[in-house]
């Protein structure tokens, strides 16, 4: 026997056709063996029939041994079969690579645009995945419901009276459980005195149960005891992890150490952990350092609406019941108390309160990224098209020599896996570093940012994507690639059935481009208007050139006239600094923080309820100046208006016409419990909650009599924050010593915060529509070449015989307007349709706004001109003889 | 010529994997091979061979695949494997290790005593 070595290859060329079977490979061997030991002893001299049978008889019972034989070769046929299918991956994987590098800016091309696709995929994947899919850190999230009073203008939430959560507690049948925290805490409340000096911190102050209704527990040490839960205890501190490690250097030994808090001794009872991230799902954007028991007291029932109150559903309620019953009971607990403020509780889930209000714009994000990923898949589907067509000769030559249909088929599909499989590796890369960006962007009062990151789910996610798009740029070849390749050796080259095929194919998706293109563009364009008009809100201050800074000192003053004293002599050191215009302080600036109470006007008797809700300012002399807040009339604070001297107030427009519609404020009086309080001055309307929301009531206490417990220095100034932060401290030095470091903020920078979701939100889709649109151009290009490549020669002739060469220009450029305009027209059916989506994202402009619709008819139609063009004006110059020669 | 004697248990499947380190054979070809080598002195059941081959097959020592011998009849090729080459040197040093005891016993305790 001379069976040499044989290579793999060239045995798989050997290997019979066909499905294998166990059962007759086993027979085979069998047989084939019996056959050559009979002839083997039929040489040696037996007779057939005696060879036959020693041959059997040497080989053992037939019968018994194929059974054996037939298990062993079943098990073999498998791994076989496995074996065959990987070398015939092997072999279209190397083929793939091969034609990829011989094409390596098409390879090049495809491979980055499915890496930007899906990297914007995995990067808004994650977005929604953090903040709205994976639930919240807490136990048994999904039966958490956020329970606020509604105000007396049936919109605005108030927070809860302590008697009234009390008796919530104890007469609710549908929750199992509620907790709260006291929701006016201050940032920056809390002085921690340490060695070296104070520390503002910012301690939240939560009901004794907080973190066991919700599952947390602390890492290091316990959470509160009842007895810490009383008014008058000594003061029980839970830190966060955060202020552990960087303000206690990580003490092991932390809990039980005692510390000063506000002047007085507290002792630290434990530290919470980091998962435990309190301000980015109640607070995002502030910072949350420690937290305190608030009794649930006569004394904090005092504070009024007080408590934001989380409760807990019972096992099997749905929240509707819960609301049913806490409605009732809110209208019960109204009617039976009296004096305590009326009680309209709303009941919605946890999540839905936290990140409810990023739903919409999650969403869109999350549909403009899909919509490029689509284009993205019929960009390169169509000209994976156009690659299996011009191969097509060859895969005739292939399909002649006997390679089977679905062999070609799966080849076409190898390469589709392969470029998105590159493309997905990279672009998760791509995508893990936009997410980092995302999450870090400081400036984003996001709910729950911190929790944003490409986990297991984003990276399924992005496989599953990069499997859908090698189907999808795959398909066409490969349902086409044996058809066409048949037609090609049946009809020859030209003008085959096959080419019209292939042409109608690839003009649907460049129209399906085009279409999605449009969609983005005019929701791009949207948004964009959108923001534009809320940047255009008249703010009622001019915030350039405004910076701010806490100066008030880490011990409270005594009464007023002490604190009068030290901030009257501190805006005088800081209006004397050279470069310093004006200087002013305010406890609550404008988007940083909010308190509102009902005020009524004198004489005028009101409904329990009905009194108007006005947010409540206190701020020194020359506050209005500062802030560049318009003086109507009247006149401003003075040093004059302290404590001793009548009580005064300034309102803005919009209070000045609720209170006393069409008559003259100045002169007019508003109660406050017994005392009558003066309007002096009549100031411009300040936007002050989100750049979106409407004007408000507000009222304006001059500082020196109503006294602040947080001031905020404003000052408008000329020189840069690097020389101003240091001139305003060392001014200040000299009458406060222990005076904390603080951080400088920016009015602007208040502004942009509050904008920044929105601005991040078009940066974005206008990036997707600009991506979909240079696409939806590359897509248009493509086809138009090769259309114009394919009728070479019909266009020669046209030249040779004398058509002008703008004539031909002109057809090309018609048949390109004529793919554009029929995407642009669904686009804008689409983009309409879509359009209620977006309602509720869109500000001062109409889901249909005809300027938007026209620009984006303008760009997309210009863009397609531009991208035929090109092939135009080469059809134009085709050279007739040439055309004709080589065809 | 005596009638070979039955083989030592164990041995079959080293004697199969040195026939194949010549080349891949199909089954008949390897007991060709065993009978040719051993000059007709080892017996072996011709299923058992088979059985053998199945068996290290699914250890990995051989691997096979469907071939044409040159009289063009299909025939199951066997061939050994990396792993199979390195399990027969360890089995052959062992062998002969063994053999080289027993044959030294055997032949040299008598004309010590």
């Amino acid at each position: 026997m001379s069976m040499r070595e044989i290579r793999p290859g060239v045995r798989r060329l050997l290997r019979l056709p066909g499905r294998r079977d166990p059962e007759r490979d086993a027979d085979d061997e069998i047989r084939l063996h019996l056959a050559l030991r009979t002839q083997q002893l039929i040489a040696e001299g037996m007779t057939p029939h005696e060879a036959r049978a020693e041959a059997e008889q040497r080989f053992g019972v037939v019968t018994e041994e194929r059974a054996w034989f037939r298990e062993s070769n079943a098990r073999r046929d498998l791994g076989d079969r496995v074996r065959g299918w990987m070398d015939d991956v092997r072999l279209d994987v190397r083929y793939a690579c091969r034609t990829l590098r011989r094409d390596l800016a098409f390879t090049a091309f495809a491979v980055s645009t499915i890496a930007l696709g899906l990297g914007a995929c995995v990067a808004v994947f994650s977005l929604v995945n953090g903040l709205l899919l994976r639930p919240l850190p807490f136990r048994d999230a999904s039966r958490l419901v956020w329970i606020s009073n509604i105000a007396d203008d049936g919109v605005s939430e108030w927070r809860m009276q302590v008697d009234h959560f009390l008796d919530l507690r104890a007469r609710s049948r549908t929750l199992s459980g509620l907790a709260g925290y006291d929701a006016y805490y201050s940032v920056g409340g809390a002085a921690l005195s340490t060695g070296t000096g104070v520390q503002r911190l910012t301690a939240v102050p939560l009901t004794c149960n907080f973190l066991s209704f919700l599952g947390v527990a602390p890492m290091l040490g316990r959470s509160f005891t009842a007895d810490e839960c009383v008014d008058g205890a000594r003061s029980a501190v839970l830190l966060t992890e955060d202020t552990w490690r960087h303000r206690f250097a990580a003490d092991p030994h932390i809990v039980g150490r005692p510390i000063i808090l506000d002047g007085a001794p507290a002792t630290v009872i434990g530290v919470l952990p980091a998962s435990f991230d309190f301000p980015s799902m109640f607070a995002p954007g502030t910072p949350a350092d420690l937290f305190r028991a608030f009794p649930l007291s006569e004394r904090t029932n005092g504070y009024g609406n007080a408590l934001a109150v989380i409760g807990r559903l019972a096992p099997g309620v749905p929240a509707d019941r819960a609301r049913t019953e806490l409605v009732a009971l809110g209208k019960q607990l109204t009617a039976e108390f009296r004096r305590r403020n009326s009680l309209r509780p709303s009941v919605v889930a946890l999540d839905a309160r936290i990140n409810g209000a990023f739903r919409p714009a999650l969403w869109t994000l999350a549909g403009a990224v899909l919509v490029v990923m689509l284009i993205v898949c019929a960009n390169l589907a169509s000209l994976q098209y156009a690659r299996s067509v011009t191969r097509r000769r060859e895969l005739a030559v292939r399909l002649a020599l006997g390679a089977a249909g679905s062999r070609l088929a799966l080849q076409a599909f190898t390469e589709s896996l392969l470029i998105a499989g590159a493309g997905a590796a990279l672009g998760l890369g791509l995508g893990v570093a936009g997410t980092r960006i995302i999450a870090h962007l400081g400036a984003f009062d996001l709910p729950l940012l911190s929790r944003v990151t490409v986990d297991g789910r984003a990276v399924a996610v992005a496989i599953l994507l990069c499997l859908a798009v090698g189907i999808a740029i795959g398909v066409l070849p490969a349902l086409r690639a044996p058809r066409d390749a048949g037609d090609s050796l049946r009809e020859g080259q030209r003008g085959t059935a096959g080419d019209r095929r292939h042409t109608r194919a690839r003009s649907a998706l460049v129209i399906a481009e085009m279409a999605a293109a449009c969609t983005l563009l005019v929701g791009a364009g949207l948004l964009l208007r959108s923001f534009e008009n809320v940047l255009d809100q008249r703010l009622g201050y001019s915030p350039a050139h405004l910076a701010t800074v806490r100066i008030d000192p880490a011990t409270d003053f005594p009464d007023v006239p002490h604190a009068n004293l030290y901030y009257g002599d501190a805006l005088r050191r800081v209006r004397a600094i050279p470069g310093v215009t004006n200087a002013a302080i305010s406890d609550i600036l404008p988007f940083a923080g909010d308190r509102s109470w009902s005020v009524g006007a004198e004489g005028q008797v009101y409904e329990r309820g009905q009194k108007p809700e006005v947010f409540i300012r206190i701020v020194s002399d020359g506050y209005f100046r500062t802030m560049g807040i318009p003086l109507l009339s009247g006149r401003d604070f003075t040093d004059a208006d302290g404590p001793d001297a009548a009580p005064v107030v300034a309102v803005n427009e919009t209070l000045a016409h609720t209170l006393w519609p069409g008559r003259d404020p100045i002169g007019q009086a508003i109660m406050q419990g017994e005392t009558r309080v003066r309007v002096i001055a009549l100031v411009g309307d300040v936007r002050h909650q989100q750049l979106e929301h409407p004007f408000t009531n507000e009222l304006y206490y001059p500082m020196r009599q109503a006294g602040v417990s947080q001031a905020n220095l404003v000052v408008r100034a000329t020189m840069p924050m690097s020389e101003l932060a240091p001139a305003v401290r060392s001014s200040l030095l000299p009458i406060a010593p222990d005076l904390p470091t603080n951080p400088w903020r920016t009015l602007q920078g208040l502004v942009d915060a509050v904008a920044s979701p929105r601005r991040f939100v078009m940066v974005l889709v206008g990036g997707f529509a600009g991506f979909a649109v240079l696409l939806a151009a590359l897509g248009i290009y493509a086809l138009v070449s090769y259309g114009v490549n394919q009728r070479r020669r019909e266009i020669g002739i046209r030249i040779a015989l004398g058509a002008p060469a703008s004539r031909v220009r002109a057809g090309v450029l018609r048949y390109t307007l004529v793919l554009a305009a029929s995407g642009i027209v669904l686009g804008l059916a689409a983009a309409l349709a879509l359009g209620r989506v977006l309602r509720t994202v869109l500000f001062g402009v109409g889901p249909s706004d005809p300027a938007t619709l026209g620009v984006a008819l303008v760009i997309l139609g210009g863009v397609a001109l531009a991208a035929g063009y090109l092939p135009a004006h080469r059809a134009a110059r085709v050279d007739p003889s040439i055309a004709l020669r080589d065809a | 010529m005596p009638p070979p004697s039955p083989i030592v248990k164990g041995t079959l499947d080293v004697l199969l994997l040195k026939a194949l380190t010549w080349t891949p054979m199909h089954g008949f070809e390897v007991t060709q091979w065993l009978e040719a080598r051993s000059r007709g002195a080892v017996g072996v059941r011709d299923s058992a061979l088979y059985q053998a081959l199945h068996r290290m097959e699914e250890r990995g020592l051989v691997a096979s695949d469907w071939g044409v011998t040159p009289n063009g009849q299909r025939a199951r090729y066997y061939k050994i494997t990396k792993p199979g080459r390195k399990w027969l040197a360890a089995e052959t040093a062992h062998w002969v290790r063994y053999a080289g005891a027993v044959t030294d016993i055997l032949t040299s305790a008598h004309a010590k005593s």
